[in-house]
């Protein structure tokens, strides 16, 4: 499939709704720990974007990045974020609170689970990206 | 000992690093090679650490038992880590040498090592809802490793692997979901406390779970009936790898039932299991070796074995019902899964060295392997004389014990059956060794080099040997490692904390009322532990 065969009107809508998409997706993401959401579900919804990505502008850009191993690079995030506490001396996936402050944003309390989190998000993401891709691939 | 997490965190680093370096398979060679001989060298070491300074334990994320996830060390899953790595070591090695480049680019070394993870991760845990992630991370390498190269066999054969596990999983998931519906907790020391506690109304119900686990546990330990898996889908795996699947997957299964029905399930009425096990192993035993007498592929043959042998240690746990003799014959267990997991993975390593010599696997047309290769026909005729139990050979050694306690107990039909299977055994051996090895050769060679292959099977020989000759430092092992298992104080205090201890566990009977007493106890001395201060 190349950028051609979509739709003018699917490439017009996609324009829109992919950022926005991703965009929630980030909030969900940052509102897990506390309230529903967290890397899980903000990689499907990522995986949703780019979905429409492939169905508005082809698979010519996606093939590009190898999706499997932006799994794996979750995967080993994850098991990391894991290994902190260990070497701190603690128990494995033991977690605790980072509480800094930012310029313009104000205090923050970032749970150290959300770095776990982000290795969900890449695990979902790169494993429904490989399938997309592959699938949108078939066709040829 | 928070460090322990390092079993499995291990192997599950080294497949994602090994998968992202997908294409260099030297480095994934190098970097496998690593990770299997550091951790190798880690867990003989937490052997010897608990051996010396008792069980171990670490909660993940550092939440308290019984609501925490709790990782436990005890001996009797030291042995299993060692020999777990131990032979996987060796079988990585020996995959090397026979790994093509199309299972290279399939990602034959991470699935290598996510089926390690799984293995590993089965034997560390004291979770029983853990024991099925386990299950699943360990059969979800092990597909891959079927498939890799997705030959029609292949493919026929992991379809039904893949099915026949399926309905593992699910039993296992509908049992445990019993099990917490009426005890609530997965937590193994927990359930020892509770079960025992249970009064005799709601034990019924454990019991009732408990045989739905049988079944999923004799189904990945291929034993009677349930055993018709695994000789159609190991001959479709690569030969290095096979080693480490006959070995270890079945053994498995094996722990489970030694971790659960011997140390966990103390309810009013769960010797039923023990005999339904007793009555299963002499089956699985006799069938096992009929099965592989009319084979004539040497994989296959070898297949139908770890069937018959998966019955001896069954019988082990079998026998423990009867309380005077339980301590040798879960010893004589542990020492035979010692014993068949060295064994039986340097039988595969051996009949895969000799297919690469004959270019066959057919017993009718192999021949003359004994010229070919001296060295292997050696190492063939010490793995299968020691399988058939004959002294010096560790076979001579775990037979012993085990038939001993069966003796001490009065099971005559069962020790009776094991006799005749050891003698079918030898039978089926010595057919291996006068077609593969003694008679005339009828091919030409297939000329394929062989000697890598040699060292690491090599070592495997030579551990046999070892344990026939110097049995004693490792029945000890085993003997104090059964007694861990069938007096399990040690372990739930070392998983619950002290003063977790109910005595009506000594007495293995409940009355009613007490299940709620024990939880209670169990309740009372759960805040003091998250607090830190021991009451």
């Amino acid at each position: 499939m190349t950028s051609q065969d979509g739709s003018p009107i699917l490439r017009m809508v996609a324009w829109f709704t992919l950022p926005l998409t991703l965009l929630v997706a980030g909030r969900i993401f940052l509102q897990g720990h506390d309230l529903p959401g967290g890397g899980f579900i903000a990689g499907v919804m990522a995986a949703a974007a780019g979905t429409i990505y492939l169905l508005a502008f082809g698979t010519k850009k996606a093939v590009k990045v190898v999706w499997w191993q932006v799994a794996a690079v979750g995967l080993l995030i994850s098991l990391a974020t894991g290994t902190v506490p260990l070497l701190l001396g603690k128990a494995y996936m033991d977690n605790t609170f980072l509480d800094f402050h930012l310029p313009l944003l104000g205090a923050q309390h970032l749970p150290t689970a959300t770095f776990f989190d982000l290795g969900v998000f890449l695990i979902v993401l790169g494993t429904l990206m490989t399938i997309f891709v592959e699938l949108s691939l078939e066709k040829k | 000992m928070n460090h322990l997490i390092a079993v499995i965190l291990v192997p599950f680093i080294t497949a994602m690093v090994t998968a992202l370096l997908n294409g260099w398979p030297r480095l994934e060679k190098a970097v496998s090679l690593l990770s299997c001989l550091g951790l190798t060298a880690y867990v003989f070491w937490l052997t010897g650490y608990v051996d010396q300074h008792g069980i171990q334990v670490s909660m993940i994320g550092g939440y308290a038992a019984p609501f925490g996830i709790a990782f436990v060390a005890d001996r009797l899953a030291c042995i299993m880590l060692c020999l777990s790595m131990g032979v996987g070591s060796v079988a990585m090695v020996y995959s090397m040498w026979t790994a093509t480049t199309t299972q290279q680019k399939y990602f034959f070394y991470p699935l290598f090592h996510v089926v390690l993870l799984g293995v590993n991760w089965a034997f560390i845990t004291g979770d029983l809802f853990n024991l099925f992630v386990a299950y699943e991370v360990m059969l979800i390498g092990s597909y891959g490793m079927m498939m890799v190269g997705a030959s029609k066999a292949q493919v026929r054969q992991t379809m039904k692997y893949v099915a026949i596990n399926i309905v593992g999983g699910s039993l296992f998931v509908v049992g445990i979901a019993f099990i917490y519906a009426t005890v609530g907790t997965v937590n193994m020391a927990d359930l020892a406390v509770r079960t025992a506690a249970l009064p005799p109304a709601r034990a019924g119900m454990v019991t009732v779970a408990s045989l739905v686990l049988l079944v999923v546990f004799a189904l990945k330990a291929a034993a009677f009936p349930v055993f018709f898996w695994l000789p159609d889908s190991y001959p479709v795996v690569p030969p290095g790898v096979n080693g480490y699947f006959a070995g270890l997957l079945t053994k498995v299964g094996v722990y489970s039932l030694l971790r659960m029905f011997v140390m966990v399930f103390r309810q009013d009425g769960h010797e039923m299991a023990t005999q339904i096990l007793l009555v299963m192993s002499g089956f699985t035993m006799l069938l096992g070796v009929l099965g592989a007498m009319c084979q004539w592929d040497i994989r296959r043959i070898l297949s139908w074995h770890i069937i018959s042998q998966v019955g001896y240690m069954v019988m082990g746990v079998g026998l423990s019902a009867n309380s005077a003799i339980a301590q040798m014959a879960i010893a004589g267990t542990i020492f035979y899964v010692v014993h068949h997991i060295v064994v039986k993975s340097s039988l595969f390593l051996v009949g895969g060295i000799a297919e690469r010599v004959t270019g066959t696997q057919q017993l009718k047309q192999m021949g003359g392997a004994l010229d070919i290769a001296p060295g292997v026909a050696g190492f063939f005729l010490i793995a299968g004389l020691s399988l058939a139990g004959m002294p010096p050979f560790s076979g001579f050694m775990s037979k012993f014990v085990l038939l001993r306690a069966g003796v001490t107990g009065g099971n005559w039909v069962v020790v009776f059956v094991a006799v005749i299977t050891s003698f079918f055994t030898l039978y089926s051996m010595s057919k291996i060794w006068n077609y593969a090895f003694w008679r005339e050769r009828s091919r030409p060679w297939a000329g394929q080099s062989y000697r890598g292959m040699m060292v690491p099977t090599g070592v495997l020989i030579a551990f046999t040997i070892v344990l026939g000759l110097f049995a004693q430092p490792f029945l000890r092992l085993a003997a104090d490692a059964a007694d861990d298992v069938i007096d399990p104080r040690a372990y739930i205090q070392a998983v619950l904390g002290p003063g977790s201890w109910t005595p009506s566990l000594t007495e293995g009977k409940g009355e009613p009322g007490t299940s709620l007493a024990a939880w209670d106890s169990v309740a009372q001395a759960s805040p003091g532990r998250l607090e830190g201060s021991v009451p």
